[in-house]
């Protein structure tokens, strides 16, 4: 099967079209280029570099499966790329009114601002959709004479030993049961000297480096949270910039996490909610809590006869410090998400994902020089990230999370103080698997109003299934799935029994788990194609628990077609 | 041989379309555009012919019809795919034309090319007219077959021979070359580009022709020389929420029956 694989050979391949990887490519093209403007003007002796750059993205473009809030803080941007303003940057709106309110079921409290510290307010942040920042930012890349190719997907690291060599795009044109069809494309090989991770939380491929090379050795496991997001078109009473953070209604005590509502141009807003994903209720559903929380006559005020025009849904790494991995081995690295760097209680990552591509381009750009990309060279990525804000921003707020173990309300004291601080424990240890945090319905800590049906109106409220249409995500219904349940009898058998009702029904976002069939004939249904991508189900998959092993049942890789077609998040 | 590929990039199925102000037109900004799938199945038969028969080289060529679309991504795409060359139509007088307009930009700029076989999609996706290939074969006084779903060529006696789904049946068409050939489903499988494809295309000419180029009229052509005035455009009528009858099975057949025939009246 591999004999007809073409193979691609190329210098840096970057994994992942996003705002890390743009970053990453637009400074080393920055960086080749005064090195070979010196060497013109006779400045330096060394050779001139000419490396071949290429950047795979699985989105029809590197918007496509781009969401975010967003509130974006310039600051890395501002290095990249000083004059971005005169570059046709698409952002305009800047947070004008910002505050954050406690919710009750009928009733809110504006959280005074003196409470937040200065560096985390986010006045001097603009308001955009991720989407529009990857596409200006690829238009750069391009332009700098990097190879973008789209709906191109890895689905395999290549080694030469224990070196990372590269990876293989998946087969395109391929049946249900993975013959192939007349138009059938194998994938290709793409050879590279440094391969860079850049594929957002919980990566297929950066998991599979993780777990090889135990880069999380010592350190704690990933949390993460669930972010789900529409847009919403109102008639006439926009806000342009807004930007209101809420706590408490809908979710429970135990769930940490909150909502947003962002005002743009065109009388548009962004309504969303992020929560942890170490919920312990089987039955949490973070798109059925969005429409609770657009119910709220604090946010509901804002979107009166409106109509949601877009949806999607994304998970966000949340451990912190004590949860970025070793960040490089042999011939790759990671950047972004994939390698965790979030600030959770300034609610941003878009800054770190960019600025941390900067940093992963100035390793490169001297592994190049030196001829040299073996991981003592790289390794020289782990201490710029150590030296930069990123790093000590995290160190800063790295016990800001871990204070919701003890539920919300000390959670916010004790996660405020250490937001001021710094202070706490200054080790790893004690973080549990977001999986591991399931309970059975009867003992899991849930809001009065959880029992009670979401309300939908077919018009600012929507089910999920509306939702997912509204996320524009698309597969081939003849490709094969790209979602696994390795042992369906221990859905039923064990799964449902435990828990009293069948989680992944309930935390997938998209409406791929079904539960269908009646008695000896209930199974779990998997619609992949209604997949947004959003990882939930790998990260939340509960069956572990039971087992005691480290076998997951539902598998999850990255599909070689297909995919959300998201606009304006 | 020599063939020439017309394509026309329209919004993507799934896209959300927004009308604008005047209810006259769609808005274009910040939609996503891909080829008409119908002018993929035209690509991969024009490709597959050059594979086969060793034909000389396959052209691309497309028109803007709005200042916010790039077609250059779908001739990118087709470079990609496999073709030698593309040609974007591109001038503001071009614009907000119908389809007889665009006709008669295309059938200008193809007197300025060579060519043995014209092959379009059936019709775009987007408006669903299915005009422009008949119209552009009618202004350069082309045969042409439509709705084909199966092509041979045969170069020795220059005649194609096309194959068209009829109800219950197959029509088989004989046309002397040069002529024009619209495409349908189930003629091939559009390839994928592969990415040293993807590569190459960068490096393939990818023409732009404005109206000097091909010495139109503007008072012919674009909003002036249209002969369709679209009048009003309106979504269709949103869905009203599903019902769910609930009960026993025998009692609820009972019931869904009942409101087919009393409230839905389809029985």
């Amino acid at each position: 099967m591999d004999e007809d694989r073409q193979i691609l050979e190329v210098d840096i391949l970057f994994v992942g079209g996003g705002p890390a990887n743009l970053s990453a490519a637009l400074r080393l093209t920055q960086l080749i280029a005064s090195h070979n403007g010196q060497i013109s003007a006779g400045n330096r002796s060394s050779p001139r570099l000419e490396p071949r750059i290429a950047l795979i993205e699985k989105g029809h473009d590197v918007g496509a499966h781009a969401i975010s809030g967003a509130i974006f803080d310039p600051i890395a941007l501002e290095e990249l790329l000083p004059d971005y303003r005169d570059r046709g940057f698409p952002f305009s709106l800047h947070v004008t009114q910002h505050s954050l309110r406690y919710l009750t079921t009928e009733r809110n409290v504006r959280l005074p601002n003196v409470l937040i510290p200065p560096s985390y307010r986010q006045d001097r942040c603009y308001l955009g959709s991720l989407q529009k920042l990857n596409l200006w930012l690829a238009e750069q890349v391009e332009a700098a004479g990097a190879y973008l190719f789209h709906e191109t997907c890895g689905v395999r690291i290549l080694y030469d030993g224990a070196r990372v060599c590269g990876v293989q795009t998946g087969d395109k044109g391929l049946d249900a049961d993975g013959g192939r069809k007349a138009n059938y494309q194998p994938g290709t090989n793409i050879h590279a000297r440094i391969t860079v991770f850049g594929e957002g939380p919980y990566g297929t491929l950066a998991e599979d480096l993780i777990n090889r090379f135990k880069l999380r050795e010592g350190r704690d496991p990933q949390s993460y949270a669930l972010g789900v997001k529409e847009v919403i078109q109102v008639k006439s009473g926009g806000s342009p910039g807004l930007a209101i953070h809420t706590i408490g209604y809908p979710l429970g005590s135990h769930v940490f996490g909150g909502g947003f509502c962002y005002g743009f141009d065109n009388n548009l807003f962004a309504v969303g909610m992020v929560c942890g994903l170490d919920w312990d209720d089987p039955q949490m559903d973070a798109q059925a809590q969005l429409q609770r929380l657009k119910k709220h006559p604090f946010i509901q005020r804002f979107l009166q006869g409106g109509e949601v025009i877009a949806y999607g849904a994304k998970t966000l790494p949340e451990g912190g410090y004590f949860a970025v991995p070793r960040p490089y081995v042999d011939g790759a690295l990671l950047v972004g998400d994939s390698a965790g760097l979030l600030n959770v209680p300034y609610l941003k990552g878009i800054h770190y994902a960019m600025k941390s591509g900067i940093l992963a381009a100035e390793t490169m750009f001297d592994a190049l020089l030196q001829n040299d990309t073996s991981a003592s060279t790289l390794s020289s990525y782990e201490a710029r990230l150590a030296s930069s804000y990123i790093m000590q921003d995290l160190y800063h707020v790295r016990n800001f999370r871990r204070a919701f173990a003890y539920g919300c309300p000390p959670g916010l004291l004790l996660g405020g103080l250490t937001m001021w601080t710094g202070l706490g424990p200054t080790k790893p240890g004690a973080v549990r698997e977001d999986f591991r945090h399931l309970r059975p319905l009867d003992q899991a800590v849930r809001g009065r109003w959880a029992d009670e049906p979401a309300q939908y109106d077919a018009g600012v409220l929507v089910d999920k299934l509306t939702d997912v249409y509204h996320s524009g995500t698309q597969h081939r219904e003849d490709q094969p799935s790209h979602i696994q349940i390795l042992d369906p009898a221990r859905c039923v058998t064990d799964c449902i029994p435990r828990f009293g009702d069948a989680p992944c029904t309930y935390f997938c976002p998209a409406r791929v788990y079904e539960l269908v069939g009646e008695g000896a004939g209930r199974r779990i249904q998997i619609n992949f194609a209604n997949c947004v991508h959003c990882k939930t189900c790998v990260i939340k998959d509960p069956l572990d628990v039971i087992s005691g092993d480290h076998v997951q049942n539902i598998v999850w890789r990255a599909p070689a077609e297909g995919g959300p077609h998201y606009q304006g998040l | 041989m020599k063939l020439i590929v017309c394509i026309k990039q329209v919004p993507a199925t799934e896209s959300k379309l927004v009308l604008t102000r005047n209810g006259t037109d769609i808005e274009r900004a910040g939609l996503n555009f891909v080829m008409n799938p119908y002018d993929e199945f035209a690509v991969e038969e024009a490709l597959r012919i050059k594979e086969r028969l060793g034909a000389e080289d396959v052209t691309a060529l497309s028109l803007r019809p709005h200042a916010a679309q790039k077609p250059e991504e779908a001739l990118r795409t087709c470079l990609a795919m496999g073709a030698d060359k593309a040609i974007l139509l591109s001038d503001p007088a071009f614009e907000g034309g119908d389809s007889y307009t665009t006709a008669l930009v295309l059938a200008a700029a193809l007197r300025c090319l060579p060519f043995d076989l014209l092959l379009f999609g059936k019709q775009a996706v987007d408006d669903d007219g299915g005009a422009v290939g008949i119209q552009v074969a009618e202004l350069l006084g082309l045969p042409h077959v439509a709705v084909v779903n199966k092509l041979e060529v045969d170069t020795q006696s220059r005649c194609i021979v096309a194959h068209r789904q009829i109800e219950g049946g197959v029509e088989v068409v004989e046309a002397p070359l040069p002529s024009l050939i619209t495409c349908q489903k189930g003629l091939n499988e559009p390839r994928y580009p592969s990415l040293p494809g993807i590569m190459k295309a960068k490096q393939k000419p990818l023409e732009i022709w404005n109206r000097d180029r091909i010495g139109l009229e503007p008072t012919a052509i674009g909003v002036a020389g249209a002969k369709v005035n679209v009048v009003r455009l309106e979504s269709p009528p949103a869905r009203p929420a599903g019902r769910i009858i609930s009960g026993d099975a025998v009692a609820a057949v009972q019931e869904l029956v009942r409101l087919l025939h009393e409230e839905a009246k389809v029985i």
